[in-house]
């Protein structure tokens, strides 16, 4: 769909003109603006302006759209709750929160200024990041081309692959902008906090992209399930989150099964099924990956069918490099430790402090400076970069 | 107890500044060893010998490594009228600006201008995205002044294994088998090509450059030869691919798969020496009537 309405490159400054216009026109019904704007994005997705996050390196053709998801979040966070000025454009428009995000909900100063505190404070979070994305996530890229198998086996194991791509990727970039941003003096949202230290879906969402969450929480939630009740709320929210991540049907399809097992876990949780929820997240997640990655609806038909007769073929893994499956066992042992730990003393807080204790702070660093090569993988913002 | 935090944080502050010395120390070392740079060694034996026949050369063969392994220049000089030069170079350069930046340091006006024909051939366009990498020069090193080209790990690794020599030799620049071990690492192809519009795109900026390089060459494009046991999705992919870019003029010669593996060397897109004679006649068979 995407291909078929793609737009020029001279049509964009018709098409922002258009935009403009239909906003000072709807000035006078102020509280939709907010939504007109949060969902440009989708706009833009379905005019193939902008790229879908599918399961292959994506980028946008034009590079000012870069982090438009992020620009347009913001600005229609910040409309809605009326808290908007012109130092706002600038913090919007910042190029490392546009390239990487956080959404950045909140901008303010940090109170105590001493450089070397902030440091102490800080760096630590500067060493995670750069662990995760470089270290861990680029190497996983060679994995992608695993997208293209249908077989149920391969299918599975790459929706996995995926995930953990996904989010050493995002949170990596994401707690190295914390990180810079920190030792500069300026507090953002930490935008994940150890998902996988979660025991049910509700739990895994507010470890996940909570600077988004936030937004979609205003925007949605909130007003929704005060007219309307929970359900429906939740639906609206995981279909407004798959409309911001691309107009395509396997988002769709992503909002929709995230919607309906998150109201599940919520009417297994009031039952006291502790156990069952815990399954029905790990399902959620790597099956919820599975219709997010792909968005190419014919294959990914075929991957949702079980014996859809394509034969499995594991000669794509003779071609990765060893260095690649070493991150995707790293990968593994942090996120099992998130999960594994969850309940002890440096898991709890779910601020990655058990990987700022000094050793593993040096295990990471050590680790880095054995692995890190221009060659492992593709170094590319997973979020930002469509 | 404030004394061991003390100790702590000096022996973390220590054992933190050794590690970056290291990491200095390895990035130094990676700059200067020659050794683990794939491709240099067929740079390096390029820039030596091609400006030394470049006055004989009216024809080149320029593409990847499926080139470098599967065409011979001195057999399709033989088998046709003109006088070839195999320049392909290990995954075609790495990115296209590096490959053009090569050709041009190694060609003069006087050599380009005197191409009658040129052979483009690469495995590119029948893999899956990304085709280029930008992090690296063409001689295998990286671009980057903060990473090596190579990690420790993979560097102890490739020590510990036996050592592959990527060689040309200087008369017509064809690949010397005679230190390379061919063991293929691969017994089923998946056939997962790009969008058929994007290897067009891609295909048509090489031959662009090349209209605008070697101003009097004829441009032939060929998809290589590869083992593959079920080549039924290749072929309808290359037959789309050859309409496409027929609408644009450019020639795309197919070479069909083979399914002996005696033919192959270690990739499936690599022929054995056996097999680069079978891959240099057919193109020449194609090459021929044109």
């Amino acid at each position: 769909m995407a291909v078929l309405y793609s737009v020029p490159v001279y049509f964009y400054p018709l098409l922002v003109n258009i935009f403009v216009i239909a906003l000072l026109c709807l000035l006078p019904y102020q509280s939709i603006i907010p939504y007109l704007i949060f969902f440009s994005i989708s706009v833009t997705s379905f005019l193939g302006i902008t790229k879908t996050l599918t399961g292959l390196q994506s980028e946008s053709i034009n590079a000012f759209l870069f982090g438009l998801p992020f620009y347009s979040a913001y600005l229609a966070y910040k409309l809605l709750k009326r808290d908007i000025s012109w130092r706002d454009t600038f913090v919007a428009s910042n190029p490392l929160l546009l390239f990487t995000g956080p959404v950045a909900i909140f901008f303010r100063p940090i109170r105590y200024s001493a450089i070397h505190r902030r440091l102490n404070q800080y760096f630590p979070f500067m060493v995670i990041g750069v662990f995760f994305f470089k270290i861990i996530a680029s190497p996983l890229t060679k994995f992608l081309p695993m997208l293209a198998l249908t077989d149920v086996g391969n299918s599975i194991t790459f929706a996995f692959i995926y995930e953990l791509f996904v989010y050493f990727n995002f949170a990596g970039l994401s707690l190295i902008i914390y990180a810079v941003f920190g030792i500069l003096g300026i507090k953002i949202p930490l935008n994940f906090r150890q998902p996988f230290s979660s025991r049910n879906l509700v739990e895994y969402w507010k470890g996940w992209h909570l600077s988004l969450s936030g937004v979609l929480k205003e925007l949605f939630y909130s007003p929704i399930r005060k007219k309307t009740g929970t359900t429906v709320a939740v639906f609206c929210v995981f279909i407004s989150s798959a409309l911001w991540h691309g107009m395509t049907l396997n988002f769709v399809m992503w909002g929709v099964f995230h919607a309906l097992f998150y109201i599940l876990s919520i009417a297994l949780l009031k039952r006291n099924y502790k156990y069952v929820v815990t399954v029905l997240m790990l399902f959620a997640i790597v099956v919820g990956r599975l219709l997010f990655s792909d968005s190419d609806t014919d294959r990914l038909l075929l991957k949702l069918m079980p014996f859809n007769g394509a034969s499995p073929d594991f000669s794509l893994f003779k071609k990765i490099p060893i260095t690649s499956y070493l991150s995707l066992m790293l990968a593994v042992i942090v996120v099992s430790a998130e999960f594994v730990f969850a309940k002890k003393k440096y898991f709890r807080e779910r601020s990655y402090k058990f990987l700022r204790i000094p050793i593993i702070q040096l295990t990471l660093v050590a680790l880095a400076v054995v692995m890190v090569s221009a060659t492992a993988g593709v170094d590319y913002a997973v979020y930002g970069q469509r | 107890m404030r004394f061991t935090a003390n100790v702590r944080r000096k022996l973390h502050v220590f054992f933190l500044a050794v590690f970056f010395v290291m990491y200095v120390g390895y990035l130094l070392f990676d700059r200067l060893d020659d050794d683990s740079k794939m491709g240099l060694q067929i740079v390096q034996n390029h820039a030596e010998a091609f400006p030394t026949k470049s006055s004989e050369v009216d024809a080149l063969i320029l593409g990847g490594s499926n080139a470098t392994f599967g065409f011979s220049a001195e057999l399709l000089s033989q088998l046709t009228p003109y006088r070839f030069y195999n320049l392909a170079l290990i995954r075609n350069g790495f990115n296209p600006p590096e490959h053009i930046r090569f050709l041009m340091s190694i060609t003069s006006k006087t050599d380009r201008d005197r191409i009658k024909r040129i052979v483009f051939s690469t495995v590119q366009v029948l893999r899956p995205l990304p085709f280029d990498d930008f992090t690296m020069r063409v001689d295998g090193y990286s671009k980057s002044f903060i990473e090596p080209s190579r990690s420790i790990l993979g560097f102890i690794y490739d020590r510990l294994r036996a050592k592959q020599q990527f060689k040309v030799t200087g008369e017509y620049g064809d690949f010397d088998f005679t230190h390379f071990n061919c063991v293929f690492n691969s017994s089923n192809v998946t056939f997962s090509p790009p969008p058929v519009n994007v290897a067009v795109d891609y295909i048509k900026d090489y031959v662009d450059a090349y209209k605008i390089m070697f101003v009097n060459a004829q441009i032939i494009v060929v998809a290589p030869t590869e083992y593959d046991l079920h080549p039924s999705l290749r072929n309808s992919y290359v037959n789309q691919l050859s309409s496409e870019l027929k609408k644009l003029g450019i020639q795309l010669i197919a070479q069909p798969a083979v399914k002996d593996l005696g033919l192959i060397c270690d990739e499936s897109y690599h022929p054995n020496a056996k097999g680069r004679i079978v891959r240099t006649r057919q193109l020449a068979d194609f090459l021929l009537p044109m």
